[in-house]
């Protein structure tokens, strides 16, 4: 396990951008998760909502969440393409 | 018990003057002298401020910079204003402007004392009488009707005339109250010989030109009773050194008024006549003879006392600097550690030190800390600026009641409390952002909380904007524009306190993200308010000049609440760094916004 750790360890820093990609990776990922928990948790909150001002304001904010997930995945797809692209070039340079 | 005693000494002092004037004509007529000659300083260190940064700085600093450049300075000036006095008053202006730094000054003031002796050369020589005085009473007139007009420059101008004129003004007055002591004066009384009787001559030198605050006059009475064989030529010379010291007092005087700086310079003033002084009295018969060596070659007469003293005048004086000039850097030292300026009332950073610096985490943690410190140090100066208490604003009690509890206008000087609770703290964050490791400075992290810093303080521009129309309206007996102003002031409560929610982590954990909904709203109410204000104008609700102002004020809250939420997404942070960089990614543009508001809108 250690061994296993320490490999990763010197791979990461021997593919500084590769870990680089993967942390922007990780982070999108995670934060588009609570997105999708927190645009449940509005879509709950509106059903249960009998002020009407209230409601139109969480309505708005489910409007910009759902803009938020969009532009997040559509990042990390983009992210994970060039990702895609990046690999085969790297195992034929020429 | 500090506070009990603060308050009772200003009443007591008031007091005790009114029961002197009541007293005493005399004593009123020199206390309005002393508060002209004192209102006078005032004005003239405003008039120089308005010339800090430019010209005047620049000639005075090229003309100060070296030693004998600053003393040349004060030789020309005494020259041509003849008044040591007021050369030194002014020189303490300048200093407590900021316009010149201290040894600088003190070269001028040692100068001012050599030139001052060129006034009997001058009378002796030429027959040449120069009385500045006699412009006072013009320059007071020249200078109210400068400070009414517009202009920086003209207005400064206008502060420095008036300031002069109220000077000689207030020089005049307290002679006047003097005047009735002017007859006590008799020195044949006094006649004592040897050193005993040289001090004591001087000594009385000292009284009466404090007392006629004018070492001429001084040295008009010590010719007379030389000539009366009053006294002998020793205790004449005395009384001349006496004099010298004496005329330090209007310069002190001057700096009752003044900053650290000023009372710096007199301070020095009074020790370099000092020991002039008592070096001349020491030494009084090589002075002496000296001055019989000098009459003897440039063919004053046996009995020209006038020259004779005006010989010895300037030797001393000149004995006396090249007796302090080699010492100035001490002078400077010794009158900076006595004479310190009053302990810092502004705030010291708490985050930023030495340790911090080792480590790019820790560096950038201090820089949030501390700008964290002066947001919450601006959140006292917003609430106090909207004329509403701070514990209110973050209260939960519904924003309406909040806005009824504060209807009333709150006198709150803005700019004092950015002075003491954000301007130093920027500063230091400024100045440590320069110091962290290089890789850090361009970190995105490190750029944002600049940013940060920079949105706190356009939020506090737009609160001193906003305060001064605001105070007039939630006042007015015009309820539309009352109410359009608590709006504002509603508005810009119910976002700190959105913003408030969302940083102590009782939202789900995308704070960053949380924020493009409040951009949306802030939009919206943009939108709306506008068409809002166009009805109240259009039905004559508000006055055109009313709307003018709520058109400005609506464009500063919006700027207000654009860079409140700003500093919000600077700050907050997610717990791994990885995802705080991608909530910023995914965060909305102004664009993206403005196309969600569209798509509401159908």
């Amino acid at each position: 396990m250690k061994l296993r750790k320490l490999l990763k360890k010197l791979n990461d820093y021997l593919n500084e951008d590769e870990k680089q990609l993967q942390d922007k990776d990780d982070g999108l990922s995670s934060v588009l998760k609570k997105l999708k928990i927190k645009e449940m948790d509005i879509q709950h909150k509106i059903e249960i909502e009998m002020d009407e001002d209230e409601r139109k304001f969480l309505e708005q904010e489910l409007k910009i969440v759902h803009s938020q997930r969009e532009k997040g995945i559509h990042l990390l797809s983009e992210m994970r393409g060039r990702k895609n692209v990046q690999k085969p070039e790297e195992q034929n340079p020429a | 018990m500090t506070n009990v005693l603060r308050k009772i000494v200003l009443p007591t002092i008031l007091a005790i003057l009114a029961y002197g004037f009541w007293l005493s004509p005399d004593f009123k007529a020199i206390a309005a002298g002393v508060a002209i000659f004192l209102f006078g300083m005032l004005a003239l260190e405003e008039g120089f401020r308005a010339f800090t940064g430019g010209s005047l700085e620049q000639i005075l600093k090229r003309s100060t910079n070296r030693l004998w450049k600053s003393l040349s300075f004060g030789i020309v000036t005494t020259t041509i204003m003849q008044s040591s006095s007021l050369v030194s008053v002014i020189t303490i202006s300048f200093l407590s402007a900021g316009l010149i730094g201290l040894s600088e000054g003190l070269g001028i003031v040692f100068g001012a004392n050599l030139g001052t002796t060129t006034g009997a050369w001058l009378v002796a020589g030429f027959g040449l009488k120069v009385n500045i005085a006699a412009y006072a009473m013009p320059m007071l007139v020249f200078g109210v009707i400068l400070i009414f007009q517009s202009a920086k420059k003209l207005k400064g101008l206008g502060y420095i005339f008036a300031g002069l004129g109220f000077l000689f003004l207030g020089i005049h007055y307290m002679k006047e109250g003097f005047e009735a002591f002017r007859e006590t004066i008799n020195l044949a009384e006094y006649a004592v010989s040897g050193y005993p009787g040289l001090f004591l001559f001087a000594l009385i030198g000292v009284a009466a030109t404090v007392i006629m605050q004018s070492s001429h006059a001084t040295l008009v009475i010590i010719i007379t009773a030389l000539a009366a064989q009053q006294i002998t030529y020793e205790n004449a010379l005395a009384l001349a050194i006496g004099a010298n010291v004496g005329t330090t007092i209007t310069a002190i005087l001057g700096a009752l008024g003044s900053n650290e700086k000023g009372r710096q310079l007199a301070g020095g003033h009074l020790i370099f006549n000092v020991v002039t002084g008592f070096v001349a009295i020491l030494f009084i018969h090589q002075f002496k003879s000296g001055v019989d060596f000098i009459s003897a070659m440039v063919g004053i007469g046996e009995s020209d006392y006038t020259l004779k003293l005006a010989v010895f005048h300037t030797l001393f004086n000149l004995a006396g600097i090249l007796i302090m000039v080699p010492l100035i850097g001490r002078l400077v030292h010794f009158l900076e550690k006595v004479i310190r300026a009053a302990p810092s009332q502004f705030a010291v950073p708490a985050y930023l030190n030495e340790s911090a610096l080792a480590f790019a985490d820790t560096a950038i943690e201090a820089v949030r800390n501390e700008t964290l410190r002066v947001y919450d140090n601006a959140h006292e100066i917003i609430a106090r600026g909207l004329s509403l208490g701070r514990s209110d604003m973050f209260s939960e009690i519904p924003i309406e009641d909040v806005i009824k509890r504060h209807s009333r206008a709150l006198a709150f000087d803005l700019d004092a409390a950015y002075e003491r609770d954000i301007k130093s703290l920027y500063g230091a964050i400024i100045t440590f952002c320069t110091r962290v490791p290089v890789e850090v400075q361009s970190s995105h992290e490190l750029s944002r909380i600049r940013t940060a810093n920079q949105n706190i303080i356009t939020v506090l521009k737009g609160v001193k904007h906003l305060q001064k129309n605001m105070n007039e309206y939630i006042n007015s007996d015009n309820a539309y524009i009352r109410d359009e102003y608590n709006r504002i002031r509603s508005r810009i409560i119910r976002v700190i306190r959105r913003l408030d929610k969302i940083g102590s982590g009782n939202e789900p954990d995308v704070a960053v993200l949380s924020l493009d909904a409040l951009k949306l709203t802030l939009e919206e109410n943009a939108t709306i308010l506008n068409e809002r204000l166009e009805r109240l104008i259009r039905s004559h609700h508000i006055t055109a000049d009313m709307g003018v102002s709520l058109i400005n004020d609506s464009n500063y809250s919006y700027e207000i609440i654009r860079n409140l939420i700003s500093v919000s997404s600077n700050l907050f942070h997610a717990g791994a760094r990885a995802e705080t960089e991608a909530e910023h990614m995914i965060a909305l543009e102004d664009h993206e916004i403005s196309s969600v508001l569209e798509e509401n809108a159908k």
